[in-house]
């Protein structure tokens, strides 16, 4: 089953939040971390991810610093700060909701 | 591993070039450059993966960019907007300073050259001073900013702006060329069969413009545009047309009323071109007719690689690619 890049719209920061509230990382590693962890049904582009870490270290919710060289170029790595933590939590509650609206919606008896 | 590492470091110059140009018209603020290096970390760990996948250079180095999307949105948040509007305002002005300063030094040279030519020969010197000097000046500043233009656009990687700037430079040869002979020839009092030469040199326009469809048509060929057949055939009516001419005058300046026959040329034009059709119509073949005729046809075009999220930006090869 091939699932559309669409349905993590609107949820990459939540992922991005949730995978450096375990350990600082980087681009490229979130990137196949989520790939890997999808099955390889969710293939996200890196500028989606970039996209995401302006936004996140803008609204400080993460904080980056440059890393060791990684054999060619240098590496900026993000660490999630304490709002940041506080941020997943609400957006982790937020989809709880979500998902619990959705089932219901999509594949719930209606009008009981 | 020494030969790995040269690869490598090829390719990371390759990145690089590709970061350069989709940067090259934002102000060249600290952040955009730290994200610049962000980029190539990620880019080369990326081209790593194909490779290691068995993907060739090429290949790698083409998914590596379709992968990262388009990595100049966002990028507002990194540089100050007003500022790279303000450096783009600046190269503008620049542009706009030194043409006018190549004009003031036409006009140096015209007024100079006309000065003297007067003063040596009188109006008609001035007169052929002054064509020289000012139709050729400007033709000369035409072809420099096609040459100019091809460059740039050959830095930002725009095949298509680089093709018309190289088109432009031959127009400006061309004209520049068909004004010298024909200042040339008539100011020598040649005549064609009693005729001014420009109803002669007018086929250097003809010459100039064959050079542009052809070369259009070779670079067609390499990038296999889909308008190959329509160029082809312009070219083809062209030379047709060139050899049309190039008969009848010839005749005609043996003293043949060559015209009265020539012009048979085009009659059995249009003859095999019928022919050609009524062929072609009779052998067209069916095209799709079921949904899964369809399907396979689409798939047959699917890259292997799915990228589940659709990127606006599409892979641009390290050469010319259209």
């Amino acid at each position: 089953m091939s699932i559309p890049a669409d349905i993590l719209r609107g949820h990459t920061d939540a992922v991005i939040l949730n995978v450096l509230r375990q350990g600082d990382s980087y681009g490229y590693e979130i990137a196949r971390l989520i790939y890997d962890e999808s099955g390889g049904e969710i293939d996200v582009t890196e500028a989606t991810i970039y996209i995401a870490f302006r936004r996140l270290e803008k609204s400080g919710y993460i904080t980056s610093y440059w890393g060791d060289e990684g054999g060619g170029a240098r590496r900026r790595y993000y660490k999630i700060t304490e709002s940041g933590l506080k941020k997943h939590a609400e957006l982790a509650h937020e989809w709880q909701g979500v998902e619990r609206i959705l089932s219901k919606l999509i594949g719930g008896a209606l009008r009981d | 591993m020494l030969k790995r590492y040269k690869m490598e470091e090829k390719m990371k110059e390759e990145f690089k070039k590709y970061l350069d140009r989709k940067f090259f018209f934002f102000f060249k603020s600290k952040q955009i450059e730290d994200y610049k290096d962000e980029l190539l970390d990620g880019m080369l760990q990326r081209y790593r993966e194909f490779t290691a996948a068995g993907a060739e250079k090429a290949e790698a180095y083409k998914k590596t960019i379709a992968h990262f999307g388009d990595i100049t949105k966002g990028v507002g948040a990194l540089t100050d907007i007003r500022l790279t509007a303000k450096e783009n305002i600046r190269r503008a002005l620049r542009f706009v300073v030194m043409s006018l300063l190549y004009f003031l030094a036409v006009t140096t040279v015209y007024l100079t050259v006309s000065v003297i030519s007067w003063q040596a020969g009188g109006p008609e010197l001035w007169g052929i001073a002054a064509k020289y000097s000012y139709a050729l000046g400007s033709l000369l500043y035409a072809f420099i900013i096609s040459i100019a233009c091809a460059m740039m656009a050959g830095i930002i990687n725009k095949p298509p702006i680089k093709r018309l700037g190289v088109y432009g430079a031959i127009a400006s040869i061309t004209v520049f060329l068909y004004l010298l002979v024909s200042f040339a020839l008539s100011d020598a009092g040649a005549t064609f069969n009693g005729r001014s030469v420009y109803s002669i040199t007018w086929v250097i326009f003809a010459a100039g413009g064959v050079a542009i469809i052809a070369l259009d048509l070779l670079w067609s060929l390499k990038t296999r545009s889909k308008y190959m057949m329509l160029k082809f055939a312009v070219l083809g009516f062209l030379t047709y047309a060139a050899i049309y001419i190039a008969l009848s005058l010839g005749l005609s300046a043996l003293g043949f009323k060559a015209w009265q026959l020539t012009w048979l040329m085009w009659l059995f034009a249009a003859v095999a071109l019928l022919i050609y059709l009524f062929f072609k119509l009779g052998n067209k073949k069916n095209g799709p007719t079921t949904a899964d005729d369809f399907d396979e046809t689409i798939h047959k075009k699917t890259d292997g690689f799915t990228v589940a999220e659709k990127s606006e930006e599409k892979p641009e090869a390290s050469g010319d690619a259209e």
